[in-house]
């Protein structure tokens, strides 16, 4: 993948660096959102009716059912969508007042939202299609309070975000005492540094060597719209015709099922390489990761252009997802969980890539070795669920199709086969500051957490693993949690007393 | 590394191995019993639940037989002996420790936890009484952190309010202590 090698120029696109008194005076005065937020305002107020129930009445108008009274009903709903739309528009307006951010919001009652600028944590642009029709972009706001966005601006000028960007970003480096502060305006700061680009040949591989059925996700609503989509194309008779000129071509009626049953797996998995292909180039089209002064910053995007900032210390684990063919080919897809919405997600990562942000996420220490197995009693627990299902599965089946039933049996041995095959490839591993797990079956999952992050911790026990001396040790963070089942209550106790030691001792900010 | 060693900022240089067997230990011998009202409470709850639908089913059942009010009948007070049973059970084994610097929770029947906050995660500690914890006399404290939240039914009103306090000062004191880190 491409990475900017040792000594390549910082590169710095002219929307980011320090802010300037030009940012504090376009930001001074309340303004409100572009009028193109009352699309976005109205949109959500549809949403919270509830999106089937609108879609149930658009077919029900369409089917002609609709009364004149109900006409009357939809006109005042949409009028009032209208009205409350505009009233809400209306009310939030946005401004910098000093050191804090000034929101006011409300209809029938006003809120008026104040937030100390360096409390902020993250502030994320985003630009949808309808936007870059009046270039215009949305702005979600993290805080060091909040799980999830503090607040959101559905449409405002470019200028107006950059600006409120720059001036956050400015008040959390400037509120950072291990920094030196400048007594001159603007502070001196280093200019955004490229960590990482994508171009559309590293995404054109990564949608490539993800696992082609996953991609079907995308034809979900198609699917459920199957009788409708048949009634026009009639899919029914194309796959019968399909079968009768494939059985034309090779005789036998079971060798033509058999070839149709290729055909059409082959067709489907081309298809979902293509759209997990065509997935990739629009999520994360131009990708750039940058370390700015307050953090990092993902850019991305083609039709919906997305900029997430985090501060390095909002992220709380790290995590990699790859199939075996992005294993071939030396890539997997790295997330920096953050706390709040502001997850950093890096599809095509390097080893060395892996490896440069988790030293600079975490610091520059080993990761822990993942030596350690959870205890074989995993294959039995799973074998046994395996074979309850297929108990219950060929009691009911009986009824319908008799003595083949008993092929429901078949559940357990594969079910062993596969239980063992996770079994060996799940490893965890801890040293005195991290924790680690990697889990696998085709895909692999790994995460990483420094043990300081944990906020809670917990030793649970089930009735199974309490006669094998065994227990679950979790470890929940502000952003995601780790858990190691089925290890020796021992170890549980010991990995439980490390992280309370490590939470005890050092006095390093989680957040 | 002795209990006693801070792990500082800039000790990303360093990796020295732990003694485990040095570390402080959550003692399940050390937990401390919920209210022996809890158990009351707990029983008084699950009666007026199931009584109250047993009723409403048994008025329906009154107009189709006797038999089956019952037997309804019947089977209510067989609920209603079995959760008590499984309501002592479980209560016995709840408890709560507090050390220097955490609070932990044991809970569970079938399934056994043990959840520790450590102090210096609490982002908030509220006590929340209902209309049986009023008059039984009970509170519970919730304690909550960033990553969830952990919650202690069945203590007492002024013992919880004595671990609100003693969990919010502790708090303060180590965000206080808290340091900042290079995130830049």
């Amino acid at each position: 993948m491409t990475a900017d090698p040792p000594g390549t120029p910082p590169t710095s696109p002219s929307s980011t660096g320090p802010a300037a008194p030009a940012d504090h005076d376009l930001l001074a005065h309340p303004a409100r959102q572009s009028p193109l937020a009352l699309v976005f305002i109205g949109w959500r107020f549809v949403r919270r009716l509830g999106f089937s129930a609108v879609v149930a009445a658009a077919l029900f108008v369409v089917n002609g059912g609709l009364a004149a009274g109900a006409l009357a009903f939809a006109a005042v709903a949409a009028v009032t969508i209208l009205v409350f739309s505009a009233l809400s528009w209306w009310r939030f307006t946005f401004a910098v007042v000093g050191d804090e951010l000034v929101v006011t919001r409300g209809i029938a009652s006003v809120e008026r939202l104040v937030i100390p600028l360096d409390r902020v944590q993250g502030v994320a642009v985003d630009q949808r299609p309808a936007h870059r029709l009046v270039d215009v972009v949305s702005v979600a706001v993290d805080t060091a309070g909040s799980a999830g966005v503090e607040f959101e601006i559905d449409a405002i000028d470019r200028p107006r975000a950059e600006a409120l960007r720059r001036v956050a970003a400015d008040a959390r480096r400037t509120d950072h005492p291990t920094e030196p502060v400048s007594t001159g305006w603007p502070p001196p700061v280093a200019p955004d540094r490229l960590l990482l680009r994508r171009s559309p040949r590293d995404l054109v591989l990564v949608g490539a060597t993800k696992l082609p059925w996953a991609g079907l996700i995308a034809l979900a609503p198609l699917i459920a719209l199957f009788e409708e989509i048949d009634r026009v194309v009639d899919v029914d008779e194309r796959f019968e015709g399909l079968a009768d000129r494939t059985e034309g071509i090779v005789g036998g009626s079971m060798l033509a099922v058999l070839l149709t049953v290729v055909i059409v797996a082959v067709t489907v998995t081309v298809l979902g390489a293509l759209l997990q292909v065509t997935r990739e180039l629009l999520a994360n089209w131009n990708l750039r990761l940058y370390r700015t002064s307050s953090g990092l910053r993902r850019t991305a995007g083609l039709l919906t252009t997305t900029s997430r900032s985090s501060t390095v210390r909002r992220v709380q684990s790290l995590t990699t997802d790859d199939s075996p063919a992005q294993r071939w080919f030396g890539i997997t897809h790295l997330r920096l969980r953050a706390f709040g919405e502001n997850d950093i997600s890096l599809p095509g990562s390097s080893d060395i890539e892996v490896e440069m942000l988790r030293s600079l996420v975490f610091g520059a220490i080993e990761p822990p070795a993942l030596d350690r197995m959870i205890s074989r009693w995993y294959v039995f627990r799973a074998t046994r669920a395996g074979a309850f299902v297929a108990i219950a599965l060929g009691v009911v089946l009986w009824f319908a199709v008799g003595p083949w039933s008993l092929l429901a049996g078949l559940i357990v041995p594969f079910q062993w086969l596969a239980a063992r095959r996770r079994w060996r490839l799940r490893r965890w591993g801890i040293t005195t500051e991290r924790i680690a797990e990697s889990y696998a079956f085709v895909s692999r999952h790994t995460a990483e957490l420094p043990l300081f992050k944990t906020q809670v911790v917990s030793v649970s026990q089930s009735y199974f693993e309490r006669r094998k001396g065994l227990a679950t040790v979790e470890l929940r963070t502000a952003d995601g949690f780790l858990r190691v089942p089925l290890i020796d209550e021992a170890d549980a106790a010991a990995v439980r007393d490390r992280v309370l030691h490590v939470v005890t001792t050092d006095r390093r900010r989680f957040l | 590394m002795s209990s006693s060693d801070a792990v500082s900022p800039g000790r990303e240089e360093s990796n020295d191995p732990l003694d485990v067997d040095a570390l402080p230990r959550v003692h399940t011998a050390d937990f401390l019993p919920l209210d022996p009202a809890y158990v009351r409470m707990r029983t008084l709850g699950a009666i007026i639940a199931v009584s109250a639908a047993a009723v409403a089913t048994a008025v329906v059942a009154i107009a189709v037989s006797s038999w089956t009010a019952l037997l309804i009948g019947l089977a209510v007070v067989v609920v209603i002996v079995a959760i008590g049973v499984v309501q002592r059970l479980e209560v016995a084994h709840m408890g709560y420790l507090v050390r220097t610097h955490d609070l932990s929770f044991r809970s569970g029947l079938v399934t056994r936890s043990v959840a520790t906050v450590p102090f210096a995660r609490v982002q908030h500690v509220s006590i929340g009484r209902g209309p049986l914890d009023r008059q039984f006399g009970l509170a519970s404290l919730q304690l909550r952190t960033a990553g969830g939240q952990v919650a202690i039914t069945g203590l007492d009103h002024d013992v919880a309010e004595r671990l609100k306090q003693l969990v919010s000062d502790r708090a303060a004191e180590l965000a206080e202590l808290e340091t900042d880190d290079d995130d830049s």
